[in-house]
């Protein structure tokens, strides 16, 4: 990573070499990498770490979340050549025969851009209350491997073209200058359909056309419970962090008889959560010049969640 | 390893594989059935607790045999359905159906042995082994292995026995299953698990369940008069490894030798091993039965997907392809596995490979995937993994050689339960069955027994004739007088309108095995899978056809032909159609498959023909016909002609007559409608074809001389008569013409097996009952006529008056007959009356139903004994209301006119009691005034022969009682 510095409350260009992900589209690497701001905000150590006098704040951030999803409910669905074959729900025991030998895992990366404002920021008050609203572009890779035949059945990459949406909390709470303790709730979320997927079950019959297709949502929510430490313009967070994933695909094979036209559709619809729901969290602050505050929050656990990202205060 | 390195990891052995997939798996390929999946809307459970549940196809039709648990305390039960038996495709394909048994008032699908506790355990009796359906003898047969759950109050288990259960299905559904079932006590440890047909014998493929846990095969005997299954003895198969412990899947098979074989496949669902093997029938040195086991494929040889549960089924398999790879080897095999592992969709797909045979010789093929509907996909029955295999035959109509269905496409089923226990099948098109491109060849000439020697045994013997009416002909006179081919008498079947005499024969279609041509081969019994085709259209669509022909011959008598009788014949005239299976792509019919050729031999007409036989033969023993006494001819030299006619009271049917310087007569018998006669017999012909040795085209093959050429077929002939027999002797004018007599009475007795199925003449042509007519001939003794009732009258009422005359004075002893059918005979009299010398009857003592018709005739004696019967005339009394009912008094005056001295006045004396009678004048004169006492009721005849009553119109009244007739009477 290279870092140029252009002093205090500029903007200072960052060029990351950010990891490639599968069939990461060019085009968004550039503008990330040009468009990547962080903002150094000086701190005042007395000072409560928003009593900046600025009122809104906006920023660029970036966010990463990999999960390990496990079923709650699949269904099956197909109509035969105009003939409604009827829609078999999986029982609870097939449920949890299915997750005992298959890993479905989502890999999810989103640039936003942020917006916030403090709302609650009483001069001399210990509490501290900022909302931040995210809109941007997220990447959403799936894999589904069955653990049995040591295949990989499905898989699939996105790219940088579904919508992302979050809005997050911070509710801060300042013992002494130094120590205090930050709750972060935050909710996210993407959908979009996909019809570039890799299937490796339903191999196109021979004498069909098949197409393919997978309409899905994932929604994503934590709540952070982290302790803080101040020390001049950084801030560190530690604590444990609650999530809950809910993932939900709608997956229609349609397979068209090139001889006589007949179609043979099946639906697979599939509701996944996380498999765990609590991790270890840590984040820093850094107000490396008055306006720019760069930070960085990440969960590690079964499954791992990195959001970080500069502001703009002003 | 971070879950991003490890995924990517994957992704790459994940690319390299998708890479190298292709050069190590050819042939593979994902395909979906050809028809809209099957679901039972019924939603009925598949056993869930044990191999429970099998199929069969029968007569083209998927049978099913379904244990279910009828609740605690009720046991359990097998239940019967059929699937899809309209043979519809697509969405029209319906529920599974009950396939009920039984009387109205026990008409279900239920199958009951009556072992104990079968209704009553609280838990049904759990199945040993598996269930499984064969067939024997062309008959459906379903087996079931029950292990005993009868518990008595304090004992602590079941009692420790096994039933074995046999159940028959019938082939009225009237009728219950025929059942037994053995009882084996400890429980028998050896598991039958399939079976199918050797010759005469069953074999079952089974295994100990403990012990060396070894295959065998069971060899077990039919027994015709008990149903039932003996066993005979064990033939173990010591070389097929005991880590098979399921039978997957039987086929059988024919070589190119025409021998049979078997195709077995075996599997082990819990160590998902498979294997595919030939089981080869001999005869060992003690001249038994022995089966050898060779494997051909194991489970690495199958396909590499692991499986559970595994069948086998013959036949090609389309799955919506358009094209195969080896298109000229059509002889093929499949096998269907169901995979071990769920996709993470949850359900089980099911993989399969094709094998075909070249040259006898198994080879594998194509294997990949098939695609079910998601949501009615595979999954466990129960406790096993079950996949099962069967075929539907769809009726079908190919081309116009024959009318309706003609042909069969066959589709493979694939049967599984889904996540639901319900049943699921895929339809997979597959092999057709029809006829070739092959010639029809025709054999329209099966009547030159000549060219053909001994092909008379496929003729069927119609009716025998003693010829043309006979005669006594000096000939060289009659020649002079009479144009050549003038027939002084002359027998004929005539054709009026639409009523023809015709002669049908019902054939028995034969199909041959294979090319040969020894077509009483019963091979197709034990239903080698080439020929379920023929088999099942034989059963369900037609095993035989009719074929008709018109009867309208003429038998004149001429020189030539006079010392010759006449057999009638019914020469079939048969086609033979080639038939063979092809693959579904073999659409120019270019590629049968071997083994699969059948021949059709279907009569499609009959040729009626008549052959002249020496009359001095036997029945006939008419040494000397054209004798001037026609000795012959008399009753008295055809001793067992006239005891039967005597025996039966058999009337003449015609009785014609002929006297110098008067013209013969014609006469006509008439036939009453829907009149026939048949008979069924068995035809067989055989003949070692060899060089010069001339066999039919038909049986003709292109394989070299020296073939044995063996027909038969069953018969039914059935005589249709039309409007009438005619029989003349018109053509007789005067004996100085020709006749070597100055009279002639021919008296024509017809024969009908019909009417006695045991004439003395039967025993002369076997199983064949023709009809005969015959005659007896002599100088004429004179006529009856009848006179009233006339001809066919429909009378008003039952007051009915027979009058006759006759030319003949010494006939006297008359006796009036009334029958109900023709000719009479005894076993039709239903009404016998002699009237001594009188020629009239005022009908009492018996009361003809109204609507019905009668014949009647009179037959008189001559002082020498000779008896003369008059023809037969019908009458029918109105269906009328009770008023016509009652029979009161009534005369008739005959003959009137007539001469005092012969004029007799027929009362019916219903009523005992004295009668008054009185004959008086138009004026009132009073010539006779008479009592009578009739206290009994009997008819009477008044007559006043020696009043010389001059001519003149009278009246006579006739009084009982209350009661009186008054009748004209006019004397001349």
């Amino acid at each position: 990573m290279k870092v140029e510095l252009y002093g205090d409350d500029d903007i200072f260009l960052i060029f990351v070499n950010i990891k490639k992900f599968y069939k990461m589209k060019k085009i968004v690497l550039i503008v990330f990498m040009t468009l990547s701001i962080f903002q150094v905000r000086s701190q005042n150590q007395e000072a409560d770490p928003a009593n900046t006098g600025r009122k809104f704040f906006v920023g660029l951030s970036y966010s990463y979340m990999s999960l390990d999803l496990k079923l709650t409910d699949l269904s099956l669905h197909s109509v035969w050549a105009g003939q409604d074959m009827g829609t078999y729900n999986l029982s609870s025991d097939e449920i949890d025969e299915i997750n005992a030998f298959t890993e479905r895992s989502s890999t999810v990366n989103a640039v936003c851009a942020e917006a916030g404002m403090p709302l609650f920021n009483k001069p001399g008050s210990k509490w501290y209350v900022d909302g931040t609203l995210m809109l941007g572009v997220a990447q959403t890779y799936r894999s589904t491997y069955n653990k049995n035949s040591g295949k990989e059945e499905y898989n699939y990459n996105s790219g940088f073209s579904k919508p992302y949406f979050g809005l997050g909390f911070n509710v801060a709470y300042q013992f002494n200058p130094k120590w205090g303790v930050v709750v972060r709730p935050l909710f996210s979320a993407t959908m979009g359909s996909e019809s570039e997927i890799t299937d490796n079950i339903n191999a196109v019959p021979e004498n069909f056309t098949q197409t393919i297709e997978d309409d899905y949502s994932t929604y994503y929510e934590r709540i952070s419970l982290l302790g803080s430490y101040n020390s001049g313009n950084f801030s560190l967070y530690a604590g444990p962090g609650f999530y809950w994933v809910n993932s939900n695909h709608d997956y229609i094979i349609e397979q068209t008889n090139m001889t006589n036209g007949d179609i043979i559709k099946d639906e697979i619809n599939t509701k996944g959560i996380a498999r765990s729901f609590i991790d270890g969290n840590i984040a820093v602050e850094w107000i490396f010049t008055k306006p720019l505050t760069f930070y960085a929050h990440a969960g590690f656990g079964n499954d791992v969640f990195i959001n970080t990202g500069l502001h703009y205060n002003f | 390893m971070k879950k991003y390195q490890y995924i990517k990891t994957m992704r790459h052995i994940i690319l390299i594989m998708a890479i190298a997939i292709p050069f190590l798996s050819f042939g593979q390929s994902t395909v979906n059935p050809d028809d809209t999946p099957w679901h039972d809307g019924n939603n009925r459970t598949w056993y869930q607790s044990g191999l429970g549940t099998d199929f069969c196809n029968y007569n083209g039709v998927i049978h099913v045999f379904n244990y279910q648990d009828n609740g605690i305390r009720n046991g359990g039960h097998t239940y019967m359905y059929t699937i899809n038996k309209e043979h519809n495709l697509g969405s029209s394909k319906k529920a599974m159906a009950d396939f009920k048994l039984g009387p109205s008032n026990d008409h279900n699908n239920k199958i009951v042995w009556g072992f104990p506790a079968e209704g009553t355990a609280y838990d049904e009796g759990r199945p040993l082994g598996r269930f499984f359906a064969f067939q024997f003898n062309g008959r459906l047969w379903h087996y079931q292995h029950i292990r005993s759950a009868s518990q008595g109050d304090h004992d602590p288990q079941p009692k420790n026995e096994s039933y074995e259960c046999y159940a028959e299905v019938p082939l009225d559904t009237m009728q219950k299953c025929f059942t037994y079932y053995s009882t084996h006590s400890p429980v028998l440890t050896q598991l039958k698990l399939g079976g199918f047909q050797l010759d005469s014998m069953m074999y079952f493929v089974s295994r100990y369940s403990d012990g060396n846990l070894q295959w065998m095969i069971q060899e077990y005997s039919y027994s015709s008069s008990d149903n039932k299954f003996h066993y005979v003895k064990n033939i173990m198969l010591t070389n097929i490894p005991t880590s098979y412990t399921m039978l997957g899947g039987l086929v059988k098979r024919i070589d190119a030798n025409g021998k049979e074989y078997m195709i077995l496949n075996m599997f082990n669902e819990s160590t998902y091993v498979k294997v595919i093997g030939k089981l080869t029938p001999g005869i060992g040195s003690d001249n038994k039965r022995t089966f050898t086991w060779t494997q051909l494929f194991d489970s690495n040889a199958i396909f590499s997907t692991v499986t559970t549960a595994t069948t086998i089924a013959e036949g090609s398999m389309k799955a919506c392809r358009t094209s195969d790879p080896n298109s000229t080897s059509p002889d093929r095999l499949v096998l269907f596995g169901l995979n071990k592992d769920k996709c993470s969709d949850g359900y089980y797909r099911i993989s399969f490979r094709e094998f075909r045979f070249e040259n006898d010789v198994m080879i594998a093929g194509t294997y990949g995937t098939l695609d079910p509907a998601k949501s009615s996909a595979p999954s466990k029955g129960g406790d096993h993994f079950q996949l099962h295999a069967t075929f539907d035959l769809i009726p079908k109509h190919y081309g116009d050689a024959l009318e309706g269905t003609n042909g069969y496409q066959q589709y493979l089923w694939v049967l599984y339960p889904d996540g639901s226990k319900h049943f699921n099948g895929l339809p997979l098109q597959s092999d057709v069955w029809r006829m070739t491109n092959d010639q029809i060849i025709t054999s329209d000439d099966l009547w030159n027994n000549d060219l053909y020697p001994g092909i008379e045994k496929l003729w069927s013997l119609i009716g025998i004739i003693d010829g043309a009416p006979p005669a006594s002909i000096n000939w060289e006179v009659w020649n002079e007088h009479y144009f050549a081919g003038t027939d002084p008498t002359e027998l004929k079947f005539t054709v009026s309108g639409e009523r023809e005499s015709e002669v049908t024969s019902t054939y028995e279609d034969q199909w041959s095995v294979g090319e040969s041509m020894e077509l009483d081969v019963k091979h197709v019994l034990s239903l080698s899978e080439e020929f379920k085709y023929s088999q099942t259209f034989k059963s369900t669509v037609s095993n035989s056809v009719s074929v008709k022909r018109t009867l309208s011959k003429t038998f004149g008598l001429l020189e030539e032909n006079q010392d010759s009788a006449v057999m009638l014949w019914s020469v079939p005239t048969i086609k033979r159609y080639t038939y063979a299976t092809f693959p579904w792509w073999d659409t120019q019919l270019t590629h049968p498959i071997p083994n699969s050729k059948q021949y059709l031999f279907r009569p499609f007409g009959i040729a009626v023909v008549d052959r002249n036989v020496p009359i001095e033969d036997y029945p006939y023993l008419i040494e000397a016909p054209n004798a001037s006494n026609l000795q012959d001819w008399s009753m008295s030299s055809r001793a067992d002609m006239e005891a039967e006619i005597s025996n039966h009271g058999l009337q003449p049917i015609m009785d014609l007559t002929w006297i110098d310087t008067q013209v013969g007569d014609d006469g006509s018998y008439e036939i009453t409608n829907n009149s026939s006669d048949s008979y069924e017999q068995s035809t067989e012909w055989e003949i070692n074809a060899s060089v010069g040795v001339a066999v039919p085209k038909i049986f003709q093959v292109s394989a070299s001389a020296g073939y044995k050429v063996s027909y038969s077929t069953e018969t039914k002939v059935t005589t249709s008569y039309g409007t009438q027999i005619d029989a003349s002797l018109a053509n007789l004018r005067l004996a100085a013409w020709g006749p070597s007599t100055n009279s002639l009475e021919v008296k024509v007795y017809w024969f009908k097996n019909s009417k006695n199925p045991n004439w003395w003449f039967y025993s002369e042509f076997g199983d064949q009952r023709p009809w005969y007519i015959a005659y007896f001939a002599g100088l004429t003794n004179g006529k009856i006529n009848l006179l009233s009732p006339v001809n066919k009258i429909s009378a008003e009422n039952t007051n009915l008056f027979f009058s006759w005359e006759t030319d003949n004075a010494d006939l006297k002893d008359f006796t009036l007959v009334i029958a109900t059918g023709s000719p009479i005979q005894n076993e039709n009299i239903v009404f016998r009356q002699p009237v001594g010398s009188e020629k009239g009857f005022a009908l009492s003592g018996f009361k003809p139903e109204p609507g019905k018709t009668y014949y009647w005739s009179v037959i008189g004696v001559t002082d020498e004994k000779e008896i003369v019967y008059s023809p037969a005339y019908t009458f029918t009394v109105n269906e009328s209301g009770p008023e016509n009912t009652s029979q009161g008094l009534a005369a008739y005056v005959y003959p009137n006119p007539g001469k005092s001295s012969d004029i007799r006045i027929a009362v019916n004396g219903n009523n005992g009691g004295p009668y008054t009678f009185k004959l008086m004048s138009a004026s009132g004169v009073v010539f006779v005034n008479q009592e009578i006492n009739n206290e009994e009721g009997l008819p009477m005849n008044i007559s006043f022969p020696d009043t010389g009553l001059p001519t003149g119109v009278y009246f006579a009244i006739i009084q009982i009682g209350r009661e009186q007739v008054t009748r004209k009477v006019i004397v001349r």
